[in-house]
């Protein structure tokens, strides 16, 4: 049961990020490196 | 990040698709990779994709030459590091004055790394060490690691080569996790990071608590962006069937500089670490070299960083730190054999030694020198102001 239930936590978390990922994605990522 | 836009990201997902959908043709992975390469530099811009068609056509005849002469070899392994260095460091000194930025914030500075981690390839292990055009060309033009790495070992990178492309679902879920893990962390938690970090650096004068604030917040803020950069990388490299190695490994818990800089940026470190002391020496180094390399090594990251005197303090610094702790015999500590009050105090003193120095890594001098002037900026310490 355990691990069914970590699963369905994992899908959410993961799946709660890729949301805030779209909702904030600009396309205007600033890379720090990239001025080296 | 220059890929990190949607038509990119969607253009790296269909790749992975396209590797997906051909396992019944699995040795096609080097043509297809190559492909994509070539067009994703040249929907980028037809100047570099120019640029780096003639970049990887000149160091693959410099590599293949190596690789089969006879005579003169070390002369000839010289020669073409000089040249790589020098023409990437004369770019550099002159990219300062005059806007060549567009090869430089592409991946110039890592990808003459990997050329160089070729040509040792080349000189050690002669004819046998050579390797078609497409899988050289496939690694110096990697897409996912092409800006900013993690830096890949020619080594590594040839026997994934020679692998068909596989994909298990385990590692299909692993990497897609991987790249949401680090879009999560560099279009959600950087950018208002970034908002924070200027905000507060708008004060008119900044004061020590301030200037610590600032210090400490970019650390962390340079952290999720690289990891989170490194992420993706990562993610995406692995699904298109080639293995990129870590680039952090827990750096804050680790309780020496030393080991440190095993964790931090790791495969920058390991390519110091391995092609200088290679060039130096191939014996089991005495302490006080240990320690003249540790200082050669951090001067040499720091310079790679850029031609500036903070980038060249940065360097002393942690190389002087990086002697002393060989000199004293303290590179590692093992977590097993001491109490937890004592490693975790190492881990906040090696943090410490960081977070003083790692400001240097932020946009201009100004700023840095305003940020360390801040940190004296006290009422009470106030006669201690430098400005």
């Amino acid at each position: 049961m355990a691990p069914v239930v970590r699963k369905i936590a994992e899908i959410i978390v993961y799946f709660l990020m890729l949301l805030l990922v779209i909702l904030c994605f600009t396309g205007k990522g600033v890379f720090i490196y990239e001025g080296f | 990040m220059w890929y990190l836009k949607m038509h990119a990201i969607l253009a790296l997902c269909g790749m992975t698709g396209v590797l997906l959908v051909t396992r019944f043709w699995p040795r096609n992975k080097r043509i297809l990779m190559l492909l994509f390469n070539l067009c994703f530099l040249l929907v980028f811009s037809v100047k570099l994709l120019a640029f780096y068609l003639v970049y990887t056509i000149l160091n693959y005849i410099g590599y293949v030459c190596l690789c089969r002469t006879e005579t003169s070899r070390r002369l000839a392994f010289a020669g073409l590091i000089v040249l790589n260095v020098a023409a990437v460091a004369s770019a550099r000194i002159y990219g300062m004055t005059f806007s060549v930025q567009l090869v430089f914030t592409l991946g110039l500075i890592y990808n003459v790394l990997k050329v160089i981690d070729a040509l040792y390839f080349a000189y050690y292990f002669g004819k046998e060490g050579r390797s078609g055009l497409i899988d050289y060309a496939n690694y110096i033009l990697f897409i996912p690691t092409f800006t900013s790495g993690p830096i890949l070992k020619f080594r590594d990178f040839m026997a994934d080569a020679r692998q068909p492309y596989r994909m298990t679902p385990e590692l299909f879920e692993a990497n897609v996790k991987r790249i949401i893990l680090g879009l999560f962390k560099k279009v959600v938690l950087v950018p208002p990071m970034w908002d924070v970090f200027y905000k507060v650096l708008k004060q008119p004068e900044l004061h020590t608590h301030e200037s610590l604030f600032l210090m400490i917040w970019f650390y962390i803020l340079i952290y999720f962006d690289f990891s989170g950069y490194s992420d993706i990388a990562i993610g995406f490299g692995r699904m298109m069937g080639y293995t990129v190695p870590e680039n952090f490994k827990r750096p804050f818990l680790s309780p020496t500089l030393t080991q440190y800089w095993r964790n931090w940026h790791a495969t920058l470190g390991d390519w110091f670490r391995d092609h200088l002391f290679m060039l130096v020496s191939r014996r089991t180094p005495t302490r006080s070299m240990a320690a003249g390399l540790s200082v050669l090594i951090m001067v040499s990251i720091g310079l790679w960083h850029g031609f500036t005197p903070l980038y060249l303090g940065w360097g002393i610094y942690h190389g002087i730190l990086l002697a002393l702790e060989n000199i004293l015999q303290k590179t590692t500590v093992n977590k097993r054999k001491v109490s937890k009050a004592y490693f975790y105090f190492r881990v906040a003193l090696v943090q410490l030694a960081v977070v003083a120095a790692v400001i240097v890594y932020s946009e201009n001098n100004e700023t840095v020198l305003r940020i360390y002037r801040g940190l004296l900026s006290l009422p009470s310490f106030s006669f201690l102001r430098v400005v």
